[in-house]
């Protein structure tokens, strides 16, 4: 089984403890932790072949510089990004418009995963 | 260990109460038994449905949070209370304790950290995570220093002349000669002066004398 190779650079860290916890209880999900600094997160990206970052920031604007400079680089990266502060998550994919997710949850955020990994042809959806 | 902990918890963050409930729900001695809406007032029944414990987010608007641990403080039979405090706000960590939380955890722990606290509470324990720990020791020490100063700054009675030097230390760095010329007096007196000093403020320096004295507010009168 091909797993999705997922890195979680989320604060604070009881947050990002939790997320790791449901994550890696979940088959289809190979999940890195990288602290949430820029230079943490690029390496990690870099250095860990991954298909999804979850990232969490203080405010999402339309497109946050770090994604931008990511997405240029690895253009077939799905980014979600989470601010606590507005209590919502974004999905930031390069050939798509940024997408507010319709729910601000777990599942939420897992099932916009699974559809944004499909998109790329990362993973089926079953 | 309680067989059979439950917990509710109370977050103002949908996605992290989630997270939390979800991610300890794993545990099989802990029961979840809701999703709470901290917005409204439905913790009327906790007492009476004898939840063990609550977990709850400090910085809950409108100080529910102190209300909360203040309620059930003054009952025997309550629940006991964790307070969760985001790390960004590490004032309200004395403030949650003064209010009577039988645990205190930072949202920057550990998912273990938390689990810890939760096993203590319920097992009629205290807990206070190692980083809240660290960080009311720096409080209290701070504290202690400050008041220590302030008593000994009080009865330590410098001379106009000494506060005249300490002053000259403190504000233009002056050597001891350079002093002696400007205040046409002997070397030697200026450094009996500074030595008097020294051992009035109970310090190891003249340095360390003229930073803390000007710290602490000691030369903020002009000598008369």
């Amino acid at each position: 089984v091909n797993q999705l190779r997922i890195l979680l650079a989320v604060a604070p860290r009881l947050l990002c403890n939790a997320l790791y916890n449901l994550l890696t209880g979940d088959a289809r999900f190979l999940v890195m932790v990288e602290e949430p600094q820029n230079i943490d997160v690029l390496l990690g990206v870099r250095l860990g072949n991954v298909a999804v970052l979850v990232v969490t920031f203080e405010r999402t604007p339309d497109v946050p510089p770090l994604v931008t400079h990511l997405q240029s680089e690895f253009p077939e990266l799905l980014v979600v990004g989470i601010s606590l502060e507005e209590q919502c998550a974004r999905i930031y994919r390069r050939d798509q418009r940024v997408r507010t997710i319709a729910e601000y949850s777990v599942s939420g955020i897992i099932q916009a995963i699974l559809e944004g990994a499909s998109l790329c042809g990362e993973t089926d959806e079953d | 260990m309680a067989a059979n902990i439950r917990l509710m918890v109370c977050h103002r963050n949908r996605l992290f109460r989630e997270c939390l409930i979800l991610a300890l729900s794993v545990d099989h001695h802990i029961e979840v038994l809701a999703v709470d809406d901290p917005k409204t007032d439905s913790l009327g029944p906790l007492r009476e449905d004898g939840q063990d414990l609550l977990l709850i987010d400090a910085s809950l608007p409108d100080t529910m949070a102190f209300r909360l641990v203040q309620r059930f403080r003054t009952t025997d039979r309550g629940p006991r209370t964790i307070l969760l405090v985001s790390s960004s706000t590490p004032d309200l960590i004395e403030l949650c304790l003064q209010a009577g939380a039988d645990g205190c955890v930072l949202d920057d722990d550990t998912l273990d950290d938390l689990r810890q606290a939760i096993d203590n509470v319920v097992s009629g324990r205290s807990y206070c995570s190692p980083q809240v720990a660290h960080r009311l020791f720096t409080n209290i020490s701070a504290l202690g220093q400050a008041n220590r100063w302030t008593a000994l700054a009080g009865n330590c009675e410098l001379t106009r002349r000494e506060l005249e030097i300490l002053r000259m230390i403190a504000h233009r760095n002056l050597s001891n000669k350079q002093i002696a010329r400007e205040l046409r007096l002997s070397i030697y007196t200026v450094k009996n002066h500074v030595h008097n000093i020294i051992e009035k403020l109970s310090v190891d320096h003249r340095q360390t004398a003229a930073r803390r004295a000007v710290h602490n507010g000691l030369l903020s009168e002009p000598a008369v």
